[in-house]
């Protein structure tokens, strides 16, 4: 789970801090629908490149590790289909990552682990406190 | 300790994402644009010498004469006018549901005619606008 985890880190990342220093570069990859929003195309793809970035961030300090899969799958999945085709296949098996991802709890390495052993075993090491 | 991480990535994304939207906005494309446009708006009224001009990060600041619009005439260079306000079309033309060839007739023109012929009096079809608003028609 860490290194499909770590991978959409990257994934994301490498994405989203693309779409956020070379916009021009994805305008022509807006679905149509976008234009019932006549926010700039520059705009919308810097947009969701920090959202992008933002969700790889969360991930990789593993906080809310499942929302945020699943949030991350649903946008894989309106991306791949509103692409369609190979590129639409492609985004598919990747989100299918996310469903992966949220299907199980979180691992070792996540803050949502430890904050979730804290609460369960307040006490370093789970050693039990002698009276 | 997660919940604290959590709190100042929410704000830094919150403010991120103001950040984005003001800064990509059309108006502040104008001030790398400034030396395009021919003249003033008001300075050319009264003598020859064309200024540039006066350009400002707030739209309802920017006032522009109808033949100035006029000169952004193209598909990849689009104002348009519509009811008094001006609005830099030229990312939108390719993502208009509409297609392409409604928004390019507008482009360079008073477009409010076919504004309103399309939308009508659609308060959300104006205030969609706002985001692609770049000044005011000087009348």
């Amino acid at each position: 789970m860490k290194i499909l985890r770590y991978a959409w880190v990257v994934l994301f990342l490498w994405f989203g801090l693309s779409q956020m220093f070379f916009p021009n570069n994805w305008t022509a990859f807006l679905p149509t629908w976008s234009g019932y929003m006549p926010i700039p195309a520059a705009m919308l793809v810097k947009l969701n490149g920090w959202f992008e970035i933002f969700a790889a961030i969360f991930l990789f300090l593993g906080i809310f590790t499942r929302p945020i899969a699943i949030i991350l799958t649903a946008h894989l999945l309106i991306i791949a289909a509103s692409a369609g085709g190979a590129i639409g296949v492609r985004d598919f098996i990747l989100a299918m990552i996310g469903v992966a991802l949220a299907s199980v709890p979180a691992d070792n390495w996540t803050m949502d682990f430890k904050a979730k052993k804290t609460k369960t075993d307040p006490t370093p090491d789970g050693a039990s406190i002698q009276t | 300790m997660r919940t604290k991480i959590a709190s100042i990535l929410i704000i830094l994304f919150i403010l991120g994402f103001g950040a984005i939207v003001y800064y990509t906005r059309p108006v502040m494309n104008l001030k790398n644009n400034v030396l395009n446009i021919p003249a003033g708006p008001l300075a050319s009224t009264n003598n020859n010498t064309p200024t540039p001009n006066p350009i400002s990060n707030s739209p309802s600041e920017n006032i522009f004469a109808m033949g100035q619009i006029a000169i952004h005439n193209n598909p990849a260079d689009c104002w348009s006018t519509i009811n008094d306000s001006v609005y830099d079309l030229t990312d939108w033309i390719n993502r208009h549901p509409g297609g392409p060839q409604a928004i390019e007739s507008l482009c360079g023109t008073d477009g409010s005619a076919l504004f309103s012929g399309q939308h009508g009096r659609s308060r959300r079809a104006q205030s969609a606008l706002e985001l692609l608003k770049i000044g005011n028609l000087q009348i």
